[in-house]
């Protein structure tokens, strides 16, 4: 039975396990699609920039190791380490994106899971911070590659707007939701009943 | 022996779930339907007046669960599943028809689907999660094999596919992690439960 005292909720302790899975998938998916990219005959990224893409990923993947091993031998890992090693995923997300063309280049969708990642594990002021960062970051990206651009769709700043509204909308619904269930979990914490109208809904 | 008990919690946390979750689900609508004006703003008139119905019924769905939500009385998880399957076949649409020029694969707004399947893993169980997961990844991957507009006489090139590869894998992973934290969540505030429940807690 257990008999240890439940403390209030940390966040940020509650959801580095979130963050290390979204790294995986980050990182795995990343290697499969530079590899194949790379044995593709048509590939049109340069080998030199082949090898940039699978050093930094695999510097990712080393970094998840760390996170792992700490959630695994049960020590807190530092906070600074995490926000480290999450500005650093943006960071090589926002790498790949630049050396892919900027606007045109596919991999921005892998900001979504990591988004998902801060919007469950942060609180408001950090993630705040992290998704201004990003929206900035990549939207000064795309403007700047759609000016240079000579192939750019005709409705390019319409598709830039509305792929930042939805990293928006993952933040913000990712968060909303965390801070409802940490509600949830706080008020039994403090002893209050679980209210009764949930389960009288039609 | 069919345990009568163990059902009936089942039932009730399903039921909270749903009725502290769906805001979850209320906000990502309202982000696809503000996506939605700026994508009509930009467009023909012909667009145009596609767009305002498709706008029009998802504001009235979403006016209808917001405030059901706001009067204390929520929509269930059957009116839940209907407003999200209007959403996908909304969103697939967009995909497939919005412009002649950019159908399938060639078009961006599939990153509509992101915070729908996320805030969709948040709230449901996993096992349905994982039925939605499957079912929108299929309809995007069918409406790029069958509707991306392609000069060679393959369905897609191997470019192409690695795009899809991409957008797939990640579509997944929003699902996946949605559907991991919640069983975080569910996992603890059933330990929660159970430690307040017993007498040496008392």
């Amino acid at each position: 039975m257990n008999t240890t005292k439940p403390t209030p909720v940390n966040p940020l302790a509650e959801g580095q396990i979130v963050i290390i899975i979204a790294r995986f998938v980050l990182v795995a998916a990343c290697l499969i699609l530079i590899l194949m990219d790379a044995r593709s005959e048509n590939s049109a990224v340069p080998f030199d920039i082949t090898r940039f893409e699978i050093m930094g990923v695999l510097l990712l993947a080393v970094s998840n190791f760390y996170l792992v091993s700490q959630v695994m031998t049960k020590r807190k890992t530092m906070d600074i380490v995490i926000y480290g090693v999450s500005l650093a995923d943006l960071a090589v997300i926002s790498a790949v994106v630049i050396a892919q063309g900027g606007f045109n280049s596919g991999s921005y969708i892998f900001y979504f899971p990591a988004m998902l990642a801060f919007a469950l594990a942060f609180p408001m002021l950090e993630l705040s911070i992290f998704l201004g960062t990003t929206i900035s970051v990549y939207g000064f990206i795309s403007l700047v590659s759609l000016g240079f651009a000579s192939d750019r769709p005709e409705n390019g700043l319409e598709i830039l707007i509305v792929r930042l509204l939805m990293l928006t909308a993952v933040a913000v619904c990712g968060h909303h939701f965390a801070q409802i269930e940490r509600n949830r979990r706080n008020a039994i914490l403090s002893s209050q009943v679980m209210p009764q109208q949930p389960v009288s809904i039609r | 022996m069919f345990n009568t008990q163990a059902v009936s919690t089942k039932t009730r946390e399903a039921a909270e779930d749903v009725y502290f979750g769906q805001i979850a689900i209320i906000w990502a609508r309202w982000f696809l339907i503000a996506a939605g004006v700026i994508i009509s703003l930009w467009s023909g008139e012909e667009q145009f007046m596609m767009g305002i119905g498709a706008l029009i019924i998802l504001m009235t769905m979403n006016f209808f669960f917001h405030m059901r939500y706001m009067t204390g009385r929520p929509v269930n998880q059957f009116m839940l599943l209907i407003g999200n399957m209007v959403d996908l076949a909304v969103v697939t649409s967009l995909v497939i028809f919005w412009n002649p020029n950019q159908t399938g694969l060639n078009n961006d707004f599939f990153i509509l689907y992101y915070p729908m399947l996320f805030t969709w893993a948040l709230v449901f169980p996993p096992r349905l999660t994982v039925g939605f997961s499957i079912i929108t990844i299929a309809v995007y991957a069918s409406a790029c094999v069958f509707f991306t507009n392609t000069s060679s006489t393959t369905l897609l090139n191997e470019n192409q596919w690695q795009f899809l590869a991409a957008r797939l894998i990640t579509l997944g992973a929003m699902g996946g992690l949605g559907t991991f934290y919640y069983r975080r969540q569910r996992d603890s505030l059933r330990a929660l439960m159970t430690t307040k429940a017993s007498p040496i807690f008392k």
